[in-house]
């Protein structure tokens, strides 16, 4: 007779079947071989997320950005025709990168020996055009690259033809945020670290509630768990084909810290107002419209995650360097302050997510170092980890094809 | 910069030279350059006064905040930046977290709101 089978009872997982249960290999995060396939079969052939259109708000604004991934600086410029674009910032005359940093700008010029290029990409002057042969400045553009955005998130994509379109990628995640308010909330606050760890174990510590009763138990457990929920949970798990979503549980019932009492005075700090107005939220933010709610956790495959909570939002990106470094952004979103009081109040809650982000970083770079040693060929997720498991199998079936 | 506070912070006036910055990093650079006594202080001396600093500060508008306010501002903005160290860890920085110095702050001024637009 079979051993009984034990497992979580109302299993998110068993509605997904084709997920399984077993334990997953390390060699997703720790071969070299298995990190070039996902540069060639995944990164080089996905919409990648790149920041958001608040970055370079204005015609001229533009920023460049360097993916290691894909062995590439781009340039991302806002045009004079208000059109976000794209383009390798490389020199078609000898390949000097043409832009730098960020900032405001009518065009580029190389600082090789002077092509100038407009924020449209073309090639407007070049010095001394009549010592080249056959020249025709129309042939020698920025090579552009397939830029979108989605609710004023920029995304790339460096195939010649994508296979969908930026619409289409996002998929069912744009039909359950629609009427998010993205565009009414400003960046508060930015972080960049270069964490030592594979890009999937990066974003895996923000896919999954069960380190919050642990790695969080300063700054977090009282207002994200409760006596009737001692850990952390996701509720309302959907699987979007490569995306997916979860909402993370809050206790609204927690007693605030004297500066967060303080805060709350002037203006809605993390927790405390996640319960007003459920119902005007968008039917995939909180879509149970529990009052025991954090915030959500939404992935768009591969690298980007969107977390929106009433009245705050914060996105970030892991952007592989190799197979054991990985560049990770967070940028946190709240209303414009109106006044001093708002500014103060949106404060509490900039520095203790500084502080929550810190303790998530804290355990990766030993994780990454233990895998490393070869010592496991495997590890295991709970019913209550499915986003990661699910991270695992949708790269695993593309590396695999 | 100028340091003198409104006659009804007197009391906060000896924090307004060391602990009024209006950066981000800057303020957490102070507090992870400070001793736990001398956060624990300059919270205890803040506390009492964070109501009446935010009702005296929402008297003027972002924009036109005069200097002597702006310093008003970002003791409170210190306050709030040392409140996990006193609050949460009875420690100067986050235990058991990413090594500050590898995380990086580019977060907005406070300054950058308090000009129109
Ligand atoms: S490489 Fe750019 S002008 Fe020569
Ligand atoms: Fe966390």
């Amino acid at each position: 007779m079979n051993a009984p089978q034990t497992g979580p009872a109302n299993a998110i997982t068993a509605r997904y079947p084709e997920l399984g249960t077993g334990p997953v290999s390390t060699e997703a995060v720790i071969s070299p071989e298995y990190f070039e396939k996902e540069r060639e079969k995944i990164f080089k052939k996905s919409w990648l997320n790149v920041g958001r259109i608040d970055q370079i708000p204005s015609p001229g604004d533009y920023m460049v950005r360097d993916l290691d991934i894909l062995n590439t600086s781009l340039i991302i410029v806002q045009g004079q025709d208000s059109q976000v674009r794209a383009f390798h910032n490389a020199c078609p005359h000898r390949g000097n990168k043409v832009a730098q940093g960020k900032g405001n700008t009518k065009g580029f010029a190389c600082g090789f020996h002077g092509w100038t290029f407009n924020t449209e990409g073309s090639l407007v002057f070049v010095p001394d055009e009549e010592q080249f042969f056959d020249f025709d400045k129309g042939d020698f553009c920025l090579k552009a690259v397939n830029c979108e955005t989605w609710n004023g998130f920029v995304f790339i994509n460096v195939e010649e033809q994508p296979s969908e379109t930026l619409l289409e990628w996002v998929g069912e995640l744009d039909r359950q945020l629609d009427g998010y308010p993205f565009d009414d909330m400003v960046c508060l606050g930015e972080y960049r670290a270069e964490v030592k760890a594979n890009w999937k174990v990066v974003i895996d510590a923000f896919q999954e509630a069960y380190h919050v009763a642990f790695v969080h138990r300063r700054t977090a457990t009282g207002a994200y768990t409760s006596p009737e929920t001692p850990y952390c949970k996701l509720s309302a798990v959907e699987l979007y084909g490569r995306n997916r979503r979860g909402s993370v549980y809050a206790n609204p019932d927690f007693t605030p810290s004297p500066s967060a009492a303080v805060a709350f005075k002037h203006g809605p700090t993390f927790i405390q107002a996640a319960q007003a107005d459920l119902d005007k939220l968008p039917v995939g933010v909180n879509p149970e419209r529990t009052p025991n709610w954090g915030f959500d956790i939404n992935v768009i495959f591969p690298n980007f995650r969107f977390d929106p909570g009433q009245g705050f939002y914060f996105a970030d990106n892991f952007l592989p360097i190799s197979v054991d470094q990985t560049l990770y952004e967070i940028r946190l979103y709240m209303p414009r302050p109106r006044n001093a009081g708002e500014m103060i109040s949106q404060e509490n809650t900039r520095v203790l997510l500084r502080d929550i982000v810190r303790e998530d970083l804290n355990t990766l770079e030993t994780t990454q170092e233990a895998l490393n040693t070869g010592v496991m060929d495997t590890i295991r997720f709970s019913d209550q980890e499915i986003l990661c498991r699910h991270q695992y199998k949708v790269v695993d079936d593309i590396v695999n094809s | 910069m100028e340091y003198t506070l409104p006659d009804q912070f007197n009391e906060i006036q000896p924090l307004a030279e060391e602990w009024a910055f209006a950066d981000e990093a800057a303020r957490n650079h102070k507090r992870r350059a400070s001793s736990m006594a001398e956060i624990q202080g300059f919270y205890d001396a803040m506390r009492p006064q964070m109501d009446s600093a935010m009702t005296y500060l929402n008297g003027f508008k972002l924009a036109d905040t005069p200097e002597e306010a702006k310093t008003v501002l970002y003791l409170a903005l210190m306050f709030m930046e040392v409140s996990t160290a006193v609050e949460m860890y009875q420690e100067v920085d986050v235990p058991e977290s990413f090594p500050a110095e590898r995380y990086n702050i580019l977060s907005p001024s406070a300054d950058h709101f308090m000009t129109a637009g």
